[in-house]
């Protein structure tokens, strides 16, 4: 059956038990739920893994976004601005070089090149996302009410350059790893950074990081696990850019209605594998319990400089 | 038989809660009712942390209180405390140093600084007092508002502070016995209650949200945390509350956070900006609070119910406790009513019950209360002090004599009652039996006059139980022989995994109401839901995902079961969101999807009935899974072929509760019947013809 978890026994297979561990995400490991705090069923019981971004104008049902599109063609990339459409995921256009006319009316679940590009200012490409008119028609048939901008900046260990993107009025940040430059530091590391570095009262006296949506892009996201962890580091929406491309055997001529019909199918296994994973911890709702939640996590033979960055305890550690 | 001392100390439980609240013009409340609503359940906790609270009206100065390792320290927190709040005066420890680690010291606030003020003094000495080792923590500070915690049980902790004399009265108390799992209990810092502000709280359970809320408090302030998760209750009802200014409510359901697909929940706007202040994971919680007018009481369960908790209410007071039999001990015919899935109860001094904590109110406690039984038979047990070992080796020995009958009184909480009982006696119970009554029965028959707690008939193989009062929780667990039966209303995840044999099948009657998850995982066996005075009123007597992981066996409830309560569905919006994919790709008429988008439920039968087999079969991977089962669903009646044994059960049951008018006339209605599907493992169509589109 398509879109299926693999079936694994008690133990670990993954790194860094069995697997050389090659990221810092290797050596961080989920601390399950206890006798104290029951596993969730989630084939039986609800483990919500829907979001909402941009003040709760936008809601998708994982925290999973699609992306890496430029290699594809114009009607596969299309294609796949449907197929997220419809599973309620964000597609990510970045480095596309024409926008379907597909993404327009479906702007509530795109992230687009920004009308003008400025890229100046923050080292930081601007991206949008639109807000629907209402919620339960038949969204394009209805104008946009606002766009929400957000800023795709590298990866920096800065918090007083996240914090400078907050103030000047972005709605979310997509820290991306593939954007090159010379201070960048580690995905994970970034991430926590950023969602560190905005846990200060904002001006109406709630969280600063309330107010902007936290996204991780990186092409080395191998699987619902890495996304897993990198929520838990304090992204709430987490950019697969390749290795969705590998689930679906994507290669050139391939037909797009098998695209689509394979993406759905990854998406599906995705969202099946992080109810999973949510429910071994105890977690019910990834958005609240999960995002930034490093008390769920403790790590591995990782360095304490790196651990204190993180914010992540040690194995064994109270 | 009865005068021996209760000895219950080596059943192993999670914690106790108890609560209770004066309404207006009633007495007011002594510390001595604290004590016993929680001692009657000692069991539940350990000698590893207890503790008491109180929300008083009447003006006094505002007191902080502290743990401090010594006099010096003690000092030192006050220079402290004076530098960041003015005057300050030290009315010294509160019980003498007794070679424990700290002695809680008191210091009166002379001059009244701003709460906020004194909320970043406190968070500000905490830090400062907590680092490199812990030297002092203050854990109350209100003023309306006061915790008395400490290493021991309840009792020992009530005296170490002489409460009986120390305190006259109060509007509001709190009490706890601690079984501690995710800190240690050595030092009286991890004890509850845990307090912030005018807010104090105890708390049953083990949040898996504790992480994200300690990211969420820390984002506004809160720099130094004991480190256990029941901490950040207070903190997150009193930041919310007063430094957000959210109503008591909206705080209520923000905690709570209910399933997005109950319809109860915040709205997407106010969850973004308070996310990580949700609750997740185990827990009932009993707060306190005042708002300076008035003294409230308020309950929190969370959205799976996976801890005990029970509301009642009297001519002048409401309680909360982790057990009915705690509600007993201190009111013997109180109200008694549970708390929904994911609900709060909100009480106050003034206004008394202001949310009940569930729907359909007005039904919950017509059957428990005032129940008039008769006579006691057989051989008469005072059960009055005595511990289960003791009541189940007299039962076994009648039985071994050959006594048909004997009846137990005054039952108050005691566990395990009849487990070990191997051959057939009757047994009425008075009182209150505590969880696990008819655990692995076999042969017994209980009649019990009054209402049961948590897990009763769980295994059991043979014999029978009929209550004539309520049920709560996990009744019926892996029930596999025999007939359980109850007069009123059940609890949470009754009858899952029952199951059958080739010459077993039990059968579960209902006949009030029950909340979520009946029959989940169900293998055989019949459950059934009366809904007697529930259907007559238009309400559904089921809670949701009835049949949920269900592969055999029988649910049948009375009058029109919502499908969108029947098994566990796709979130409604994540296949709205499909089909409106598939509206903008000009696959599905807008008309349909419109139509669709209507629909109050929204389930795999109604997308079956509108959408062409193409579509159908691509939005199924949204519904199906490899453990997926397929449940049918119908309308039936009992008087259809294939129904007589349960008609035959059902006239059993009348008989046996002396309810045969209200019985019959129910068997007249027609039946939600939900079973398996013959062909139960896919939901995708193969060899169908496929309906029109619209």
């Amino acid at each position: 059956m398509a879109g299926e978890p693999p079936i694994v026994s008690m133990g670990s297979t993954a790194p860094p038990s069995v697997d050389e561990p090659r990221f810092i995400l290797d050596r961080i490991v989920s601390d399950g739920a206890q006798v104290t705090r029951p596993s969730i069923d989630p084939y039986r019981e609800p483990v919500e893994t829907h979001l909402y971004l941009f003040a709760g104008s936008v809601r998708l049902s994982m925290p999973v976004a699609v992306g890496g599109l430029a290699e594809l063609t114009f009607k596969e990339a299309a294609e796949v601005v449907k197929a997220c459409y419809r599973m309620g995921v964000l597609v990510d256009l970045h480095g596309l070089r024409e926008i379907p006319v597909e993404a327009v009316r479906r702007g509530t679940h795109v992230l687009a090149p920004h009308d003008a590009v400025n890229s100046g200012e923050f080292n930081a490409v601007q991206m949008t996302v639109r807000s629907p008119g209402a919620l339960n028609e038949v969204a394009g048939a209805l104008p946009f009410e606002r766009k929400s901008v957000v800023a795709r900046v590298p990866p920096l260990e800065d918090s007083e350059f996240y914090r400078s993107v907050c103030a000047a009025g972005f709605n979310g940040i997509i820290v991306d790893e593939e954007i090159g430059h010379r201070d960048a530091v580690e995905l994970e590391i970034a991430t926590s950074a950023c969602d560190r570095a905005l846990k200060v009262p904002g001006p109406d006296g709630l969280p600063l990081r309330n107010r902007v949506n936290l996204m991780a892009s990186s092409e080395r996201i191998r699987s619902s696990a890495d996304a897993f962890k990198l929520i838990g580091l304090g992204a709430e929406v987490v950019v697969f850019t390749r290795s969705w491309k590998v689930a679906v055997d994507y290669g050139p001529g391939m037909e797009e209605s098998l695209l689509a019909e394979r993406l759905e199918y990854f998406l599906t296994g995705v969202q099946r594998e992080l109810k999973l994973l949510a429910g071994a911890a105890g977690v019910s709702s990834l958005w609240s319990s999960l995002t930034g939640s490093r008390e769920l996590f403790r790590s591995i033979e990782l360095e304490r400089p790196v651990r204190l960055k993180l914010g992540v305890k040690s194995a064994g550690e109270w | 038989m009865s005068g021996e001392p209760l000895d219950l100390t080596h059943v192993k439980s999670g914690c106790g809660v108890f609560g209770v609240l004066k309404k207006r013009g009633a007495p007011p409340i002594g510390p001595e009712v604290a004590l016993t609503g929680i001692e009657c359940v000692r069991y539940r906790g350990s000698r590893f942390g207890a503790g008491f609270g109180l929300v008083r009206l009447d003006q006094r100065r505002r007191r902080v209180k502290a743990f401090a390792a010594s006099k010096e320290v003690a000092e030192e927190l006050k220079e402290e405390l004076l530098r960041r709040v003015g005057n300050v005066e030290s009315i010294g420890p509160e019980y003498a140093f007794d070679g424990k680690v700290y002695t809680s010291y008191v210091f009166e606030l002379v001059d009244e600084p701003g709460e906020r003020q004194l909320r970043r003094a406190v968070n500000e000495v905490n830090r400062a007092f907590s680092k490199p080792n812990l030297r002092a923590r203050v854990y109350s500070w209100g003023r309306h508002v006061e915790v008395f915690k400490g290493v021991g049980y309840p009792s020992d902790v009530y005296e170490l502070y002489s409460l009986g004399e120390r305190i006259d009265a109060a509007d509001v108390w709190l009490s706890h016995t601690r079984q501690p799992t995710n800190s240690p209990g050595r030092l009286p810092i991890w004890s509850h209650p845990f307090s912030s502000g005018e807010w104090a709280i105890v708390h049953n359970g083990d949040v898996s949200s504790f992480g994200a809320n300690m990211e969420f408090l820390s984002a506004l302030g809160v720099e130094s945390f004991v480190g256990t998760d029941s901490e950040v209750i207070a903190l997150l009802l009193d930041y919310l509350t007063s430094e957000l200014g959210l109503g008591l409510e909206d705080a209520c359901r923000a905690l709570v956070n209910p399933f997005e697909s109950s319809g109860d929940g915040l709205s997407g706007r106010l969850l973004s900006a308070l996310r990580g202040s949700q609750l997740d994971g185990p827990f009932s919680i009993v707060a306190g609070f005042s708002d300076g007018t008035d003294a409230y009481m308020v309950v929190l369960v969370d959205r799976f119910k996976f801890r005990p908790l029970v509301v009642g209410e009297d001519e002048h007071y409401v309680y909360a406790a982790s057990e009915e039999a705690q509600i007993r001990t201190v009111s013997p015919d109180a109200r008694v009513w549970t708390i929904e899935p994911g609900g709060y109860m909100i009480a106050s001094t003034s206004k008394g019950v202001i949310r009940h904590g569930r729907r359909a109110v007005e039904l919950f406690t017509r059957f428990s209360a005032t129940l008039r039984p008769p006579s006691p038979s057989g051989v008469v047990i005072d059960a009055r002090g005595l511990s289960y070992p003791k009541i189940n080796a007299t039962l076994r020995e009648l039985a071994a004599r050959g006594h048909p009958e004997a009846s137990l009184l005054n039952v108050s909480g005691q566990r395990y009652i009849g487990v070990g009982v191997d051959r057939p006696i009757r047994v009425k119970v008075y009182g209150t039996p505590g969880n696990c009554l008819a655990n692995l029965n076999d042969c017994v028959d209980f009649e019990v006059f009054g209402s049961v707690q948590d897990d009763v008939a769980d295994v059991m193989h043979g014999g029978s139980v009929v209550v004539h009062g309520d049920a709560r929780d996990v009744l019926g667990q892996a029930l596999q022989g025999g007939h359980v039966f109850v007069r009123g209303n059940a609890g949470n995840r009754c009858g899952i995994q029952m199951r059958e044999y080739a010459h077993k099948r039990p059968y579960l009657v209902v006949g009030g109401r029950v909340d979520d998850y009946l029959g989940e995982y169900m293998a055989g066996g019949v459950a059934v839901v009366l809904g007697l005075g529930y259907v007559e009123s238009g309400i559904v007597p089921v809670g949701r995902f009835v049949g949920s992981g269900m592969v055999g066996g029988r649910i049948l409830v009375r009058g029109v079961v919502p499908r969108d309560r029947i098994g566990y569905l796709p979130p409604r919006e994540d296949v709205l969101q499909y089909l409106r994919g598939l509206a903008l790709d000009g696959d599905l008429n807008h008309e349909t999807y419109r139509r669709l988008a209507s629909e109050p439920h929204l389930d795999y039968d109604s997308l079956r009935a509108v959408l062409p087999q193409d579509l159908l079969r691509r939005v199924a991977k949204l519904f199906e899974h490899k453990y997926f089962r397929r449940l049918k669903v119908e309308r039936v009646s009992l008087y259809d072929e294939g129904f007589a044994d349960v008609e035959s059960v059902l006239v059993e049951f009348a008989k046996k509760l002396s309810i045969e008018r209200e019985v019959s006339a129910a068997l007249e209605d027609d039946f939600t019947l939900i079973e398996p599907h013959r062909d139960a493992r896919s939901v995708t169509p193969r060899a169908e013809t496929p309906k029109e589109e619209g």
